[in-house]
C-alpha cells in the first residue's frame, strides 16, 4: 500500500523548491560585488550597479570635500581634503562587504553583498 | 500509514520554516559615534532597536567627549568637579580600576600631553621635551577621586581623555539592547566589536583583523569567530607620523610621554566586555606579550599579537577560533 498519494508528492516537490530559493535567498554565498552604495553621515547619497557601466565609462561623486569616482572596475576614493587621507590611502574596493569610510568628511563607500566578514577590527 | 505521512510533512515544513527568516530578517544600519563610524547588523529585530542604540551611544559620546567643550567631561576638566550619572560614573570608576590593575601603563589622564602630541591635526610634530615634562607633571589617575552622589574630582590640575574607551564602552552599550531584545546582532563601533548570539542559521559571526601592514583598511590577514563577545584592536598604523624615518604613534608611555617603544605593530583582543577589550588592547600593546599575561589572565581575556617582523602570538585560548591567511609565522601562547 502506497503511503503517498500523487498530490501529496507534488505538495513535497513544491515545499522543497520553495526551501530552495530561500536558501538561495538568505545565504548565497559571498561573491564578488557589483553595486557600491556612497552614503553622507549616515544617508544614502547614490547606489550605483559598477558592473553596467562602459569600459571607460566613470562616474564622479563629489560629497563634502571628498571625490568618489565608480568604473566597472569598482569604487575609490580619489581625493579628500581630510587630514589622514586614510579614506584616498585605502584605493579601490570591489568586493562584496568591503567598506571604506572618510571619518571626518563622514562619507562612506559600501560594496553590497554578502561578505566572509562580519565586521573587521583594527 | 496517515502518521508517517504527517511526520514527512512535518519535516519538509521544518525544512521551510527556519529558512523563511520568520522574524529573523537582516536589518543594518550606520551613523557616526565616539570619533567613528558605527556599524549595526542584527536579525529579527523590532524597528524601535536602532533608534534605542544609536540614541544611548551618542548621548554616551556627548557626555565623555573632551573634544566638545560643552560636554560633561569637558566640565570636569575645566572645572575639576562634575556629577554623572550613574552609568558614567560607574564606567569611569571601573576605567580606574583597570588604570591601577595595569600598573599605571594605561592611564585616562593623559590628556596634556596627548593634547601636545595632536595626532589627529593636520600636521602633528614632535612636542618640545621641556613640555613633554611640564605636561607629565599634570597626569596620574591617582588624582580621579570618586564622591558621593556620582561626584568626580580631579586634583593636581589632571585632565582625562576616554580616547582608548569610548568605542568599547559603546559596543557594550549596544550588546546589552541586543540581549534585553533577544536578537542576535553585531556592531562595529571604528575597530571595537561587539557581538550577540549566532546568526540565524546557527553560524558564529566572522570578525576580520586588519592587516597591519595594509593601508586599505578592508585588508584582513586573519579572520575571528566571535560567539557572543567583544574585539578591539590597537595598533600603531593609526593615528601616526613619520618624521626623519621614525614612525610617531598615539599609543603613549604613561612614564615618558613618548610613543611606546615596541616590536609589536598591532594587538587584538577578545574578552566578554567591551570596554576591558579596548583598554586591554592599549595595555598590552604597551606591555608587549609576555608582560599581558597577566593582565589578560586577570580580565579572562585572550589576545593575538603581531610583531614587525611579522610574527603573530596567538592566545591559546583562540587556537580553534583565528584563522591566519598570509605567509605569517603563528605561534600559541
Amino acid at each position: 500500500m502506497k503511503i503517498l498519494k500523487r498530490h501529496d508528492v507534488m505538495v513535497m516537490v513544491c515545499l522543497l523548491a520553495v526551501a530552495a530559493l530561500l536558501y538561495f535567498y538568505y545565504y548565497r554565498p559571498a561573491d564578488n560585488g557589483s553595486v557600491v552604495e556612497i552614503d553622507y553621515d549616515g544617508n544614502r547619497v547614490a547606489e550605483v550597479d559598477f558592473s553596467q557601466l562602459a569600459e571607460n565609462e566613470e562616474k564622479t561623486f563629489e560629497i563634502n570635500g571628498v571625490t568618489i569616482k565608480v568604473d566597472r572596475e569598482g569604487a575609490y576614493f580619489a581625493e579628500s581634503i581630510c587630514k589622514g587621507q586614510v579614506c584616498v590611502k585605502s584605493g579601490r574596493v570591489n568586493k562584496a562587504g568591503q567598506t571604506v569610510v572618510c571619518l571626518p568628511q563622514r562619507v562612506s563607500i559600501h560594496i553590497i553583498g554578502g561578505s566572509r566578514y562580519d565586521g573587521i577590527t583594527g | 500509514m496517515k502518521v508517517k505521512k504527517i511526520t514527512i510533512y512535518i519535516l519538509l515544513l521544518m525544512l521551510v520554516f527556519p529558512l523563511s527568516g520568520c522574524g529573523e530578517q537582516k536589518q543594518t544600519d550606520t551613523f557616526y559615534a565616539m570619533g567613528s563610524f558605527v556599524s549595526q547588523t542584527v536579525y529579527g529585530a523590532d524597528d524601535t532597536l536602532f533608534d534605542s542604540v544609536k540614541s544611548d551611544i551618542t548621548t554616551a559620546d556627548e557626555i565623555i567627549t573632551h573634544k566638545n567643550d560643552n560636554s560633561l567631561l569637558s566640565l570636569l576638566n575645566k572645572e575639576k568637579i562634575a556629577v554623572f550619572d550613574t552609568d558614567t560614573y560607574d564606567m569611569l570608576y571601573k576605567a580606574v580600576d583597570f588604570c591601577v590593575n595595569s600598573g599605571g601603563i594605561f592611564d585616562i589622564s593623559l590628556l596634556s600631553v596627548s593634547d601636545l602630541w595632536d595626532f589627529e591635526s593636520e600636521n602633528p610634530s614632535i612636542p618640545k621635551e621641556e613640555d613633554i615634562k611640564a605636561a607629565l607633571q599634570k597626569t596620574g589617575y591617582e588624582n580621579i577621586q570618586f564622591g558621593e552622589n556620582n561626584t568626580v574630582t580631579l586634583k593636581n590640575d589632571v585632565s582625562l581623555d576616554l580616547g582608548g574607551i569610548g568605542k568599547g564602552y559603546a559596543c557594550d552599550i549596544a550588546v546589552r539592547h541586543y540581549k534585553k531584545a533577544e536578537v542576535s546582532g553585531i556592531i562595529a563601533v571604528g575597530g571595537s566589536i561587539g557581538v550577540n548570539g549566532a546568526k540565524p542559521d546557527g553560524e558564529p559571526f566572522n570578525v576580520g583583523i586588519r592587516n597591519p601592514f595594509s593601508e586599505n583598511t578592508s585588508d584582513v590577514f586573519a579572520s575571528l569567530v566571535l560567539k557572543s563577545g567583544f574585539v578591539s584592536t590597537s595598533g600603531s598604523y593609526e593615528k601616526c607620523f613619520v618624521k626623519d624615518g621614525v614612525l610617531y604613534h598615539h599609543i603613549l608611555d604613561t612614564k615618558t610621554g613618548y610613543p611606546v617603544e615596541t616590536d609589536l605593530v598591532s594587538v587584538s583582543v577578545v574578552c566578554d566586555s567591551g570596554m576591558n577589550s579596548d583598554m586591554l588592547s592599549t595595555a598590552c600593546f604597551i606591555l608587549g606579550i609576555e608582560n599581558s599575561k597577566p593582565l589578560l589572565e586577570k580580565y579572562g581575556a585572550q589576545a593575538v599579537f603581531v610583531t614587525k617582523d611579522k610574527k603573530v602570538f596567538i592566545s591559546e585560548g583562540l587556537r580553534e577560533l583565528v584563522t591566519v591567511f598570509e605567509n605569517y609565522e603563528v605561534t600559541y601562547i
